[in-house]
């Protein structure tokens, strides 16, 4: 038994598109300060779980809790401004304003009081996730990377309580990888409660204690990463030969 | 929510740009009593207010207004309305004729703005061509309805309400551009999920946005009533709402100045080279010109230089 109340919820959470069974009802609970991943083949239904939690989606069925409030029937700026904050799959940069300028939305947003005044709290933000040098520059000149780093920025100035990252190695080449890894770890230190979704398992098991399984809308396995990859179910049916490449990465970097 | 952005890059140019249009116009009167100037003074004024109106929510937003000649139309005739039945104070009826069209506007504006997408623009495009048919129906029916006369013509007392009216429209405008809360209308521009997933309210956004605008493209009609001393269906036409779209793609869009200088050109132009006696030359010129001028500077004449945006997403 835990009598901490859980930061996050779900309870029986719900979606169908059509004949699709997106959501299934799932439910789990994350605390506070946990680092959580969330694996499972395409269209398995991890996008849209976000896409739930943060009101983009609403469900069928199903409640979400946060910080012991109902939030299902929240609108999303309302969900966002109570300290959940989320990046997209695919980059969604305000590409015709400023590095500074995307990162500083979110905080004329906030109803939080910051510690310092917002244009400190932006440039440091800018800094951490590797943009200093582009500050002043439009979001239309970055690279790939650099957009992913700035999406994973403009979630974070606002220090919301919970994190949802979608994908935030997806497109990445190796030697890019290290520098989110590092941010998302010095973000888990800050106190931030963080869900990834991810397919890149070994970069991902550098910074998550807890894994959970999708497959087809339901969590068919949660637990620690060790646990969870060796389940026969979650290798065999679900991860097949992508799990495999893993192991044999996890093995070299042993 | 007003607090503004450092000016950066571009430096005071955009406010240099209205402080020096605000002075040329409040000398004019003293350089040259010629009635014939000060009257392209004020249909540059009108054309400018209603084009920058148009700016503030389409340029900033990115959602197309295609009828802001329905704002502009329910501004001139709540003016026309009240200045024939009421003995009011013409600066009151003035107020009341943009608040009119910021109400009007709303009702009808605010369903298809809590979506997100194309509604809005067919709605837009279809409301002031149904708001012209009917009062052509009304007019048939009962001359008198809006039948307009005594209206203020004294023609110092309309320039100086131009001036002043293009003065406060274009420096509210701008720093409302330059504000954090014009940066928010930017976010829903460039992206409107990234600005929800950044807490962004963008219903209501868009509705304050929309209410700016309609606000003083309702001013902007009062006044074309004044100038005219008639309010007609044909204010609600086809060229009250693209003339502005064109004006402010030619000046640029999303930068407030563009479209005033969008408007002096093609207003300027068609005057003082007195190419109006042709039907619809006014549209007919800004289309030319907005080709002409795209073609080489995509963002608009300031936009190019300054940063705009291009027509369209
Ligand atoms: N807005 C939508 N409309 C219809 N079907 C959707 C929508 N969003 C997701 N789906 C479907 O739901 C399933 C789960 O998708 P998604 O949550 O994106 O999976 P994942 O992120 O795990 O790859 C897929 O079959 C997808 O096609
Ligand atoms: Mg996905």
């Amino acid at each position: 038994m835990d009598d901490e109340l859980p930061l996050l919820l779900v309870s029986s959470l719900t979606k169908h598109f059509g004949g699709i069974k997106a959501v299934d009802d799932i439910s789990f609970s994350v605390k506070r300060g946990e680092v959580t991943g969330i694996i499972g083949p395409n269209g398995a239904g991890k996008t849209t779980l976000f896409n739930l939690i943060t009101g983009f989606v609403r469900p069928d069925a199903g409640k979400i809790t946060f910080k012991g409030r109902d939030i299902t029937h929240e609108s999303t700026a309302n969900i966002v401004r109570s300290g959940i904050a989320r990046t997209f799959q695919l980059v969604r940069p305000f590409l015709n304003l400023t590095v500074e300028e995307n990162i500083k939305i979110p905080t004329i947003l906030s109803s939080k009081k910051f510690s310092s005044s917002p244009e400190k709290i932006v440039k440091k933000v800018v800094e951490m996730v590797g943009l200093e040098r582009k500050a002043g520059e439009k979001a239309n000149t970055l690279t790939h990377a650099e957009l992913k780093m700035l999406e994973v920025g403009r979630a974070v100035v606002t220090k919301p309580d919970l994190l949802l990252l979608d994908e935030p190695y997806g497109g990445l080449s190796r030697n890019e990888l290290s520098t989110v890894t590092n941010v998302i770890s010095r973000l888990s230190s800050e106190g931030i409660t963080i869900l990834i979704i991810e397919h890149r398992l070994s970069e991902l098991m550098k910074n998550v204690r807890r894994v959970l399984v999708m497959d087809q809308g339901k969590i068919i396995a949660d637990g620690q990463p060790e646990e969870v990859v060796r389940i026969n179910r979650v290798v065999e049916a679900y991860l097949g030969a992508k799990y495999r490449e893993v192991q044999e990465d996890a093995a070299e970097g042993e | 929510m007003l607090h503004f952005r450092s000016f950066r890059g571009i430096g005071h140019a955009p406010l240099y740009v209205i402080v020096g249009f605000i002075t040329i116009l409040s000398v004019l009167p003293f350089v040259t009593d010629n009635q014939f100037y000060r009257g392209v003074a004020v249909l540059v004024c009108i054309n400018a207010v209603i084009a920058m109106a148009w700016d503030v929510f389409s340029g900033l937003t990115g959602y197309l207004n295609f009828g802001i000649a329905f704002s502009f139309g329910v501004g001139g005739y709540i003016a026309a309305y009240l200045s024939t039945n009421f003995a009011l104070n013409p600066l009151v009826s003035f107020i009341l004729s943009g608040l009119g069209a910021v109400a009007l506007g709303l009702v009808i504006g605010a369903p298809s703005l809590r979506l997100k997408g194309h509604f809005f623009i067919l709605v837009s495009l279809l409301v002031p061509l149904a708001s012209s048919s009917l009062l052509n129906y009304l007019i048939v029916q009962d001359g008198s309805i809006f039948g307009v006369n005594q209206l203020i013509n004294n023609t110092s007392y309309i320039y100086i309400n131009a001036v002043a009216l293009f003065s406060v429209a274009a420096l509210s405008m701008y720093f409302v551009s330059e504000s954090n809360f014009g940066l928010l209308l930017k976010a829903i521009r460039e992206n409107e999920i990234a600005a929800e997933a950044s807490g962004l309210n963008t219903g209501r956004y868009k509705m304050i946005a929309f209410s700016i605008s309609s606000f003083y493209a309702g001013l902007a009609g009062a006044l074309y009533v004044f100038l005219n001393g008639v309010a007609s269906p044909t204010d609600f036409g086809l060229t009250f709402s693209a003339l502005p779209v064109m004006m402010a793609a030619l000046g640029g869009m999303g930068t407030i100045v563009g479209p005033i200088i969008g408007a002096s050109i093609v207003e300027g132009l068609i005057d003082l080279l007195r190419i109006d006696v042709i039907q619809d030359a006014r549209l007919l010129i800004a289309s030319l010109l907005l080709l002409i001028v795209l073609i080489y500077a995509p963002r608009g004449l300031w936009g190019t230089l300054f940063g705009g945006r291009k027509l369209g997403r």
